[in-house]
């Protein structure tokens, strides 16, 4: 602000001396009350907003929880489908496989992995190369102990006979094949080997 | 001035997190001249008092509405209070009854027209400046009022109206005019009623 020269600006002077004396006189605050209720309302203020961003990080923090347990479920479900794969695949064999099952389980784990899924020739042949097809007169009370196994040379219609399924035209020709029998000679399951 | 106005929009950015003793700080240092300058702007306490908690209630409900590319926050919270005051005043303020096509042709009070300030009691001068400088034109009062009752520097009040300081200058300038003429036609009438 510039300087007044008071000789030669004495209106202005006077006038600057009065506003002077005005400002001296009215050196005032906002009442105090003022103040505290401003510091009041600010305090309220600020304590709603933490309790709703609270809110707010709870919702998500709780909906993230319930998306992983969904997840979680998901991942264990698919998890059980991959150890256990669809039942309908299992009951599709040529030959029951609930009974395939019981009755290779009492002759070696290898063949556990035989399982025919569908009723074609060449299905069922290579079925029939990874184990034992359990046969009609199969007896799921004959225990273990009294099975035994021969390797024969059959005719194709002896082994539709014996209740094997065989398809195609091999009524005469012979092949190889191996039986679980019983004691009295029971043919129980057979696996062609050739 | 650059130090206090980063020191203000830090002091801002600590408040809109729930700061308080920011809040305080920032109250502290700015109730004072906004209910003074409300004060003189508007003639009225109440006027003062409302503008006051308006400024500092936008600050706590809306402290993101303060722009740091537009200006200050000084400028800003004065911008809230000019506002504020314009509006409680625009009903109710005294009409200028100097206009200044008037003042064109007898702009300078002589120095003897204004020893009536000398005449006058403390109290009575205060009075009478008071009225006179809320018979100003608002743009003239506000140069009046930051500069010479605040005694704002003309870089700071233009920050803070929104002016360059030249514009300022000449605001006041025109306004002490003003003032001087008001103030010798009192003296007139005060002798008259004498």
């Amino acid at each position: 602000m510039r300087e007044i020269d008071p000789i030669r600006e004495p209106s202005e002077a006077l006038l600057s001396s009065a506003l002077h004396r005005l400002v001296k006189a009215g050196k005032r605050n906002a009442p105090p009350e003022l103040g505290a209720n401003l510091l009041e309302k600010f305090r309220h203020r600020h304590r709603r907003r933490r309790q709703v961003r609270l809110a707010v990080v709870g919702a998500l923090a709780a909906c993230l929880l319930a998306l992983a347990g969904i997840a979680g479920m998901r991942h264990n479900v698919r998890t059980v489908h991959q150890q256990n794969p669809a039942p309908a695949a299992e009951q599709t064999p040529a030959v029951d496989a609930t009974t395939e099952t019981n009755a290779v389980s009492d002759l070696q784990p290898r063949q556990r992995q035989a399982r025919p899924s569908s009723n074609t020739a060449g299905e069922t042949q290579a079925a029939n190369d990874e184990g034992f097809v359990p046969l009609p007169s199969y007896d799921p009370a004959v225990a273990s102990g009294d099975l035994q196994m021969v390797r024969v040379e059959v005719t194709g219609s002896e082994l539709r006979m014996l209740g094997a399924r065989v398809v195609g035209d091999v009524s005469d020709r012979p092949v190889i094949a191996d039986f679980i029998t019983d004691r009295d000679g029971t043919p129980y399951a057979v696996r062609l080997v050739q | 001035m650059a130090e206090l106005a980063r020191d203000d929009q830090e002091l801002l950015r600590q408040l809109s997190k729930g700061n308080e003793p920011a809040f305080t700080a920032l109250y502290e240092r700015y109730q004072g001249p906004i209910y003074r300058f409300a004060l003189h702007m508007s003639g009225n306490n109440a006027t003062a008092e409302e503008a006051t908690q308006e400024v500092f209630m936008q600050l706590i409900n809306n402290p993101w509405g303060y722009d740091a590319g537009k200006g200050t926050v000084a400028g800003y919270l004065f911008g809230i209070a000019r506002n504020i005051t314009r509006r409680a005043v625009q009903d109710s303020r005294c009409e200028l009854a100097l206009e200044e096509e008037d003042l064109a042709l007898d702009e300078f009070a002589t120095a003897g027209e204004l020893d009536v300030l000398g005449e006058l009691t403390n109290g009575e001068l205060l009075a009478a400046l008071r009225s006179a400088i809320l018979c100003l034109p608002q743009q003239y009062r506000e140069a009046v009022v930051l500069c010479d009752l605040e005694e704002f520097s003309y870089q700071q009040a233009g920050e803070l109206l929104g002016c360059s300081p030249g514009t300022v200058a000449s605001r006041l300038h025109r306004g002490r005019a003003i003032l001087k003429k008001k103030l010798s036609c009192q003296k007139k009438l005060s002798r008259c009623v004498k």
